[in-house]
């Protein structure tokens, strides 16, 4: 009996996750649709190819979820790294996977923004560019590394252990950047000129960041539950190799 | 605005394989521990 | 305490899923001969690794004559007393020669003695300068084993010898001679761990571990071994600084893996780019010149490659004395491309740029080697491609070549 109502309890968890992370994949579509169909154009002068300002609807909310997605990396790996969590390893997993995707989201369309309005896709002298760049970097390393290696402390004190180099890379990126220039746009929302963006944009600017928040949580929650059933799967085959 | 065009469609393309994939590999493994459970319980009786 | 060799105070490892050690308290003293004969997966080669120092612990301390080597914090020192190790895998790498790994156990263990009495022992006298490449998987044993038991031939202080499987693949006239060996350390008041299934052992030891527990064996007295006096010569430093150097001289591979890279590279940039055409003082210009000594540095260290061979990493690392690199031969390879890359872009040699040439390649091969050896810890650590992570190191090439420009090297 309690058997199977753990069994409903992870039923229920499990749609709910997926419901999430659908929901937030349909957010994200409605966001480039209304981006792309509704939006205003903006004045000609501010910007080389005005169009191309279009991708913020969906550069700005997939960089705020992929520094929740690295948040919950860093956090995890040191909980793990410090107090063997288990929590903490999901979440470090979790995290990674879901940093990755949000930062290759971030990375693209940065990349297709610039080498619309710089001419060159990738600038080696902007801070937030390069610390996105490398903390992808970091992920898919993560990502790529965990599925080589089988599950075991040794493997998790490791990736951990890089986890929280990327934490440190990301003040040292800040300040090697800040010594050469800066060329990435201030942040859109609450910058010096108050009320910068025009209503109908800054409301297609919300939407994008709830769906890419919620996008993320479904994404985190998904790959927890993945790497718990992983290692559900793993207990039951090591049960069966002792019969 | 092609060049626009391409880029969000190829953005949209690429995170829809990408919640596919996670939803692919949580369903992959449900069937796997399913049916693992299965044998094991078989076994048992 | 202070009277004990060995101590470890409530270890508890961990391996994978698993937790191999559990508050394990074990106290070894001078003279015995402990005997881990349990079955496999009891933690045998666990437990001697704890000791020597070798796998981190989840919880408890391991100490050497009443000094910290190792705690939970991962927090150690350097062994006062340097101890003898035969790793199961062997520990030594291919391109060495017998001699060579044996005088490094040697110089590590403090001074170095005459060895041909101990290899005639074993056998292995006609193939001292061999490579240890060269030698059958036996005598690739003999050695070893040899290098765990030498430290005990040459201290006149008790030492500490860790034996992991120390007779597998030996014949029967090594075995042996490796008994009355180790009886011989045993009367010379050191203390010896030995992992093994042998039950030839129990002729030497004078304990038993198990998972049960500890037993003691009634040892009958016996007549006193006598081996040959050793002479005592000081040892030589830089132990593994050494090492590197001469490994990279015979195996060349630093230039084959690093030189190979930097010199493409250069190739590349000579084919495509008319330096003639770039303005000097242009980021461009400076970033060129250094371009080939970072891809040279980008590939790494080629003696991370080698040390994982039978284990050699662990060796070394235990023994805390350094672990070898390819340092030297990168400064050299680093310096002599950024030479050849002013030379073929025909401008006047600036000293001080080869100079930076020869320490980019330097500096980018510890990062990758700090990558590669953070992973070393992996069951496969070759699966995981630390590669990835070495776009961290293009900005930091980026500002060093703007700064570079900026004043005015070139």
């Amino acid at each position: 009996m309690i058997q199977r109502e753990t069994t409903v309890g992870r039923t229920m968890s499990k749609r709910g996750a997926e419901g999430i992370l659908l929901l937030g994949f349909f957010g994200i579509g409605l966001t480039l649709g209304l981006a792309f169909l509704k939006a205003p154009s903006v004045s000609i002068n501010a910007f080389e190819s005005p169009d191309a300002q279009r991708i913020f609807y969906w550069h700005v909310p997939a960089a705020w979820a992929a520094f929740i997605a690295f948040g919950f990396l860093f956090v995890g790996s040191a909980m793990w790294f410090f107090k063997r969590s288990n929590l903490g390893w999901r979440m470090h997993v979790a995290g990674a996977e879901a940093g990755l995707a949000t930062g290759l989201m971030t990375v693209w369309s940065g990349m297709v923004w610039g080498a619309a309005e710089w001419g060159v896709p990738w600038d080696w002298t902007d801070v937030r560019l390069n610390t996105f760049g490398l903390l992808t970097f970091l992920a898919l390393f993560l990502v790529l590394g965990r599925q080589s290696q089988p599950d075991g402390v040794e493997t998790r004190d490791t990736f951990s252990t890089f986890g929280l180099y990327g934490f440190v890379l990301v003040p040292v990126t800040y300040v090697a950047t800040r010594l050469w220039q800066i060329r990435h746009p201030g942040p859109v929302v609450g910058g010096g000129d108050g009320g910068s963006l025009a209503g109908e944009m800054a409301v297609i600017l919300l939407v994008g960041a709830i769906s890419f928040t919620i996008f993320i949580i479904g994404h985190i929650l998904m790959s927890m539950r993945i790497t718990s059933l992983e290692q559900r799967l793993e207990r039951i085959q090591k049960s069966m190799d002792k019969v | 605005m092609t060049y626009l065009a391409v880029a969000y469609i190829g953005m949209l393309f690429g995170i829809g394989i990408w919640t596919w994939t996670v939803f692919a590999r949580s369903k992959d493994l449900e069937q796997r521990i399913h049916a693992i459970e299965q044998i094991h319980i078989d076994g048992e009786e | 305490m202070t009277d004990a060799l060995l101590n470890l105070n409530s270890v508890t490892v961990r391996r994978g899923m698993k937790t191999v050690l559990s508050q394990l308290n074990l106290q070894v003293s001078s003279g015995q001969v402990i005997l881990f004969n349990g079955t496999n997966g009891e933690g045998k080669s666990t437990i001697i690794e704890a000791a020597a120092g070798l796998i981190p612990l989840e919880a408890g301390s391991v100490h050497h004559h009443g000094e910290l080597l190792i705690d939970e914090s991962g927090k150690g020192a350097k062994p006062v007393h340097p101890f003898g190790l035969t790793l199961q895998a062997d520990g030594c790498m291919g391109h060495q020669r017998i001699e060579e790994h044996l005088v490094n156990t040697m110089d590590i263990a403090g001074s170095r003695v005459e060895m041909d009495s101990i290899l005639e022992r074993y056998n292995l006298k006609h193939r001292k300068h061999d490579l240890i490449a060269q030698l059958s998987g036996g005598q690739r044993r003999k050695v070893a084993m040899i290098a765990g038991i030498l430290p005990g031939f040459i201290s006149k202080e008790p030492r500490l010898i860790f034996l992991d499987e120390p007779d597998s693949g030996l014949d029967e006239a090594s075995r042996i001679s490796l008994i009355e060996d180790i009886r011989y350390l045993r009367q010379k008041g050191h203390a010896v761990l030995i992992a093994s299934h042998n039950k030839e052992f129990e002729d030497c030891a004078t304990d038993l571990y198990n998972i049960e527990g500890m037993v003691e064996i009634n040892q009958e007295p016996t007549a006193e071994i006598v081996r040959d006096d050793v002479t005592n010569l000081p040892p030589k430093g830089w132990i593994a600084l050494r090492n590197g150097v001469v490994s990279n001289n015979r195996t060349l591979s630093t230039l084959a893996y690093n030189g190979i890279a930097g010199f493409l590279t250069l190739g590349i940039l000579l084919a495509l780019v008319d330096p003639t055409k770039l303005d000097t003082g242009t980021i461009q210009k400076s970033g060129l010149i250094l371009s080939s000594a970072f891809a040279a540095g980008l590939v790494g260290d080629s003696m991370v490659q080698m040390l994982h061979e039978h284990r050699s990493l662990a060796w070394w690392k235990a023994h805390k004395q350094g672990i070898p690199s390819s340092y030297i031969h990168g400064a050299i390879l680093g310096f002599a491309l950024t030479l050849l890359t002013q030379l073929a872009m025909d401008l006047t040699i600036s000293w001080e740029l080869t100079i930076i040439g020869s320490l980019l390649t330097t500096l980018t091969m510890f990062i990758v080697r700090m990558f590669d050896l953070t992973s070393a810890r992996l069951a496969r650590p070759r699966a995981a491609f630390t590669r990835i992570l070495t776009p961290t190191l293009i900005l930091p090439f980026a500002l060093l070549v703007q700064w570079i420009t900026d004043s005015n090297l070139i």
